[in-house]
């Protein structure tokens, strides 16, 4: 609960900052997107269940000099790999829902095109509901992401972009066994995403 | 200069936040059986194997044609149940503190067990 907070209050501390410095001329946009994710490795997230499919929206503050923040939210989906229930548990719907705080930086190619490095902290929450009971097994996870960013513009405010992205997941899944600690808790997930992007 | 003052702010705002979120936040246990059952005439087509915790079944697993498990499910924080579909008659692990009870169908594993791999588990049958 407490992380929804503090959330409020960075979006505030970064609206009130940008009217602060309106002189300045910081820009804003938002974006809305599909994305695909792959969790890698040999863990839980990679063995036992099939790649997350989903959206996003996601926003950003950019400064003249082409640094800014960004703040991503996504919700993804998954399903148990068959053969692999044993070990997932009597568990479906797999859902991760990520947000991902960023600093962005913005190098313009050419006049239509860019392309923006990100780097980050994420925030995790991962529920799967109970297949014995109606009820959900909520988990949540910190770690940080690293992504980069192509982005094409359409004409004035409107940009199309398709984005590579790094997420790194510590959990916090408690096994006496370290090895199967591990296999629960870490992860690291590569998404795609094509958005499109508009800004004011 | 100031520019680069609020992203570095705002770097270590955030990092304070996910440290305070850590310490508040709860483990999920989770608990993980391995092992082979062993039985003469018990059908490993029709046994099932189960985790239950908290009257919930968390888990559960066919075995493999030489009787080898694996099986694997969230639990709550008061321990938890291995449940037969047949009768255990004994079992060895090198984990203490295991009851079979006295319906024969369980095996009752006590809080603070996570992780066990069973040597056997020889049903009745």
């Amino acid at each position: 609960m407490r992380i929804f907070i503090v959330l409020m209050l960075l979006v505030s501390t970064t609206a009130y900052s940008q009217k602060k410095r309106k002189g300045l001329d910081v820009v804003s946009n938002i974006d809305v997107k599909v994305l695909a994710m792959k969790p890698l490795g040999n863990n839980s997230l990679a063995k036992d269940l099939q790649p997350f499919y989903g959206f996003g929206f996601g926003g950003n503050l950019m400064t003249p000099i082409n640094f800014g923040v960004g703040l991503d939210y996504s919700e993804l989906f998954s399903n148990v790999k068959y053969g692999s229930q044993n070990l997932y548990g009597n568990l479906g719907s797999p859902r991760m829902t990520v947000f991902d705080f960023f600093l962005t930086h913005r190098e313009n190619i050419s006049e239509d095109f860019m392309v923006e490095e990100m780097a980050g902290f994420s925030y995790y929450r991962y529920t799967n509901l109970y297949l014995d009971k109606s009820e959900k097994l909520k988990d949540h996870a910190m770690g940080f992401n690293l992504g980069g960013k192509a982005i094409y513009t359409l004409d004035g405010p409107q940009q199309v972009f398709a984005a590579l992205k790094a997420n790194f997941y510590y959990g916090n899944v408690y096994n006496e066994n370290t090895q199967i600690q591990k296999y629960y808790s870490r992860s690291t997930f590569l998404s795609l995403s094509l958005g499109y992007r508009y800004n004011f | 200069m100031k520019i680069y003052l609020k992203p570095s702010a705002l770097i270590l705002f955030i990092a304070l936040l996910l440290l305070s979120c850590r310490s508040d936040s709860q483990d999920n246990p989770r608990a993980y059986v391995e092992g082979k059952v062993i039985s003469a005439t018990v059908d490993y087509n029709k046994f099932l194997l189960k985790i239950s915790s908290e009257s919930t079944m968390v888990a559960e697993t066919m075995l493999a044609s030489d009787g080898n498990f694996k099986l694997s499910g969230p639990i709550g924080k008061n321990g938890f149940d291995i449940v037969s579909t047949e009768k255990i008659k004994t079992f060895s692990t090198d984990k203490t503190g295991l009851q079979i009870t006295s319906d024969g169908f369980k095996i009752r594993v006590p809080a603070g067990i996570s992780y066990i791999k069973f040597n056997e588990i020889v049903l009745e049958k």
